[in-house]
């Protein structure tokens, strides 16, 4: 499959908007669903992490980047600075992991093993986020992070099966 | 900037080899459950019992302990260290019973008493270092 | 070209809005932290119980500069409870000292000269029964009483533990009316018209002292400072550095130790819990609390645990009283009517439900 090449800036932006709106929807499901500690509102599981993954694969780090961003500040006009902080660095270290396991491994890593990676390291980025604003490290959240982060990636991964023959038809009518 | 999609376009979605990431993933997961108890021994909070303002016993909270006790010179009243780092008025002859109802303690910041018998369980940071998080009181 | 220049603004505007939003929400959350300035000096954190006044836990928690500074400010607020105890207590007498039980001995009889702190009480608990529609009243008693002595009668034999006759209760209840408790500014005296009628402030008492003795200790210079009257938390001001006072509330009925349903963040208010799981009695296999619904006479059993959050701990207690004693669609529209009043519901089954602002209260900032 060829990477998804947009035309033209409008085409770009459009695609950007899309996923970027498909992110505030999924942090909009993930709000309504009942905190994991109710002592930490900002800890969340990273559904919208999601989007930052699609994100790097079909169109590239710096689209990712925004992306990653962007989530962030929909988290700070929503729920305040402290939810700023973990999405935006959950996110952040999330695609810096993805991006390294595509820059060592180059073509011979998966998708799944890089929706995993993604996934898990957004949940270690929100456990340093709680290690550095409460001080205290909840170890017993580690180890649900890491495995609702490893269930997380298997899920992303399986929508990807499913999404990337959607994209590659959009793709081959691009090139016509 | 250093373009991934070169290698997304050509990779595929899953490989044997996933497996033992996600083998290792879990694997990290459980050896950091099993330490955590580890991690925990000197951090776990300390139940101390009191006679009016008098303190008379102070319990480690440790997980995996059992132990049923007296206080000395008070025989009216037993009390349980609980397996999973509790501790509890078991056995009161006050009349009210509201020591006994109250049950098991275990955070920072929660209290049992039996005022009939003058005698209080009260959960305390180790070392009185009570930290800003730290409940300062538990109700129920 | 334009269209491109139009795109930036509307870009750079929305993402302006949402920092400022999100720094709104911030400074807002850490507002309430932190109106309360820094005192200078190292203050150091002490805490005391006490098992001598009102029938419960009595808990002090107060930065002072030093044990003996502390043990002199936890000695004057403890001899204020004292005196407030007494003062309120229907149970005992006092030599020397008009009490409530003094009044109630006196019902039908003569006026009794009391204590301002009495007439303040009585005063502020008619405001109140206004405010909950009668749900909580102090002239209740004659029907509490009832309760209470075959509450005391079942624990000292539960085989024989027996539900008070509803005649009995019904007929109690017609003397129920606050009217005839009738307050005498001028010579400080407190009559009960009404024979039969009896004062019990239970269901404010506790919250009330704590509300008084609370802000005696602030007008002599405590900055910060918890007061727990058995549950009933008074906190003053935050901790010296700013950082707010956090009260946990617990589901009564869970036993696991993971049975904390939230945090609040406290800071200048109080929270008062009614709950069924401290004063009741069995018969018959069912358990019987000590919250008594005015209307049904019976003891109200909608919740496991009904917590107010509001500024005066005496106006906490009583709409935490009158709260337990209502229907869960009833309570909520009231809670909503109140200004500054937040309430946090658990049902019997461990669910829960607050009010809208309640939330805040119980996050990190």
């Amino acid at each position: 499959m060829k990477p998804l090449k947009p035309k033209n800036k409008t085409q770009h932006l459009v695609l950007l908007a899309l996923l970027f709106a498909m992110a505030m929807v999924l942090a909009l499901v993930e709000n309504s669903l009942p905190p994991i500690l109710p002592t930490i509102p900002g800890l969340k599981f990273g559904l919208s992490n999601i989007v930052v993954m699609y994100t790097l694969i079909f169109l590239g780090s710096k689209p990712a980047l925004a992306i990653a961003l962007l989530k962030g500040l929909f988290a700070l006009g929503t729920r305040g600075a402290m939810a700023w902080a973990f999405s935006t660095f959950g996110g952040l270290f999330a695609l810096f992991a993805m991006m390294l396991i595509l820059f060592i491994f180059k073509n011979q890593s998966t998708y799944l093993s890089i929706s995993i990676i993604g996934a898990v390291f957004h949940n270690l980025g929100q456990f340093l986020m709680v290690l550095l604003f409460y001080g205290v490290a909840m170890w017993t959240l580690l180890p649900i992070l890491i495995l609702f982060g490893i269930a997380a990636g298997v899920v992303t991964a399986t929508s990807l099966r499913f999404l990337i023959p959607a994209f590659k038809h959009i793709h081959r009518e691009d090139d016509r | 900037m250093y373009d991934d999609r070169r290698e997304t376009a050509t990779m595929t979605f899953f490989k044997k080899s996933d497996l033992i990431l996600i083998v290792l993933l879990v694997f990290i997961a459980l050896g950091v459950w099993w330490t955590l108890p580890w991690l925990r021994a000197g951090k776990t909070p300390v139940a101390e019992i009191y006679e009016g303002n008098r303190l008379v016993k102070t319990v480690a909270l440790t997980e995996g302990q059992t132990e049923v006790f007296h206080l000395e010179g008070i025989d009216n009243v037993t009390f349980r260290l609980n397996a999973e780092g509790s501790i509890q008025f078991l056995v009161s002859d006050c009349p009210d019973q509201i020591c006994v109802q109250t049950g098991k303690l275990s955070k920072i910041g929660e209290t049992a008493a039996c005022l009939p018998n003058n005698l209080l369980i009260k959960i305390v940071p180790r070392k009185f270092q009570h930290k800003d998080d730290h409940p300062d009181i538990i109700v129920h | 070209m334009m269209h491109r220049k139009f795109l930036r603004v509307v870009i750079v505007v929305f993402l302006l809005t949402i920092i400022s939003l999100g720094l709104y929400r911030t400074k807002t959350l850490t507002d309430q932290a932190q109106h309360n300035p820094t005192p200078t000096g190292d203050l150091q954190r002490f805490e005391t119980t006490s098992m001598d006044v009102f029938d419960s836990l009595t808990q002090i928690t107060l930065y002072a500069e030093n044990k003996a500074s502390f043990d002199k400010e936890s000695k004057v607020i403890l001899e204020d409870l004292k005196n407030y105890h007494a003062l309120y207590d229907i149970y005992n007498d006092y030599p020397g000292l008009n009490n409530l039980k003094t009044v109630n001995d006196h019902a039908g009889v003569q006026p009794v000269v009391v204590d301002q702190k009495i007439i303040d009480l009585l005063e502020y608990s008619k405001k109140i029964y206004a405010t909950t529609n009668g749900k909580t009243n102090v002239a209740m008693g004659s029907v509490l009483s009832i309760w209470h002595r075959y509450r005391e009668e079942g624990l000292a034999n539960p085989a024989d533990a027996q539900l008070p006759p509803m005649e009995e209760l019904k007929a109690a209840s017609h003397h129920t009316d606050i009217d005839s408790v009738v307050i005498d500014n001028e010579n400080s005296t407190v009559f009960l018209e009404d024979p039969e009628i009896r004062l019990d402030v239970g269901a404010i008492a506790k919250g009330y002292a704590a509300e008084m003795v609370v802000q005696n200790a602030k007008e002599s210079g405590t900055r910060s400072l918890l007061l727990s009257l058995g549950g009933n938390v008074r906190v003053l001001g935050a901790k010296p550095n700013g950082k707010p006072w956090i009260v946990g509330i617990q589901n009564p009925s869970l036993e696991d130790q993971d049975n904390t349903l939230a945090e609040i963040r406290a800071v200048d208010t109080s929270l008062v819990t009614s709950g069924n799981y401290q004063r009741y009695y069995t018969v018959a296999g069912n358990n019987y609390n000590h919250v008594i619904d005015p209307k049904t006479l019976m003891p109200a059993s909608y919740y496991n645990s009904v917590s107010v959050i509001t500024e005066h701990s005496g106006m906490a207690d009583a709409l935490s009283t009158a709260l337990f004693c209502m229907p869960y669609e009833e309570g909520r529209l009231f809670a909503e009517k109140q200004k500054d009043v937040q309430v946090f519901w658990v049902f019997k089954d461990g669910s829960t439900a607050q009010t809208q602002g309640f939330k805040k209260l119980t996050e990190f900032n």
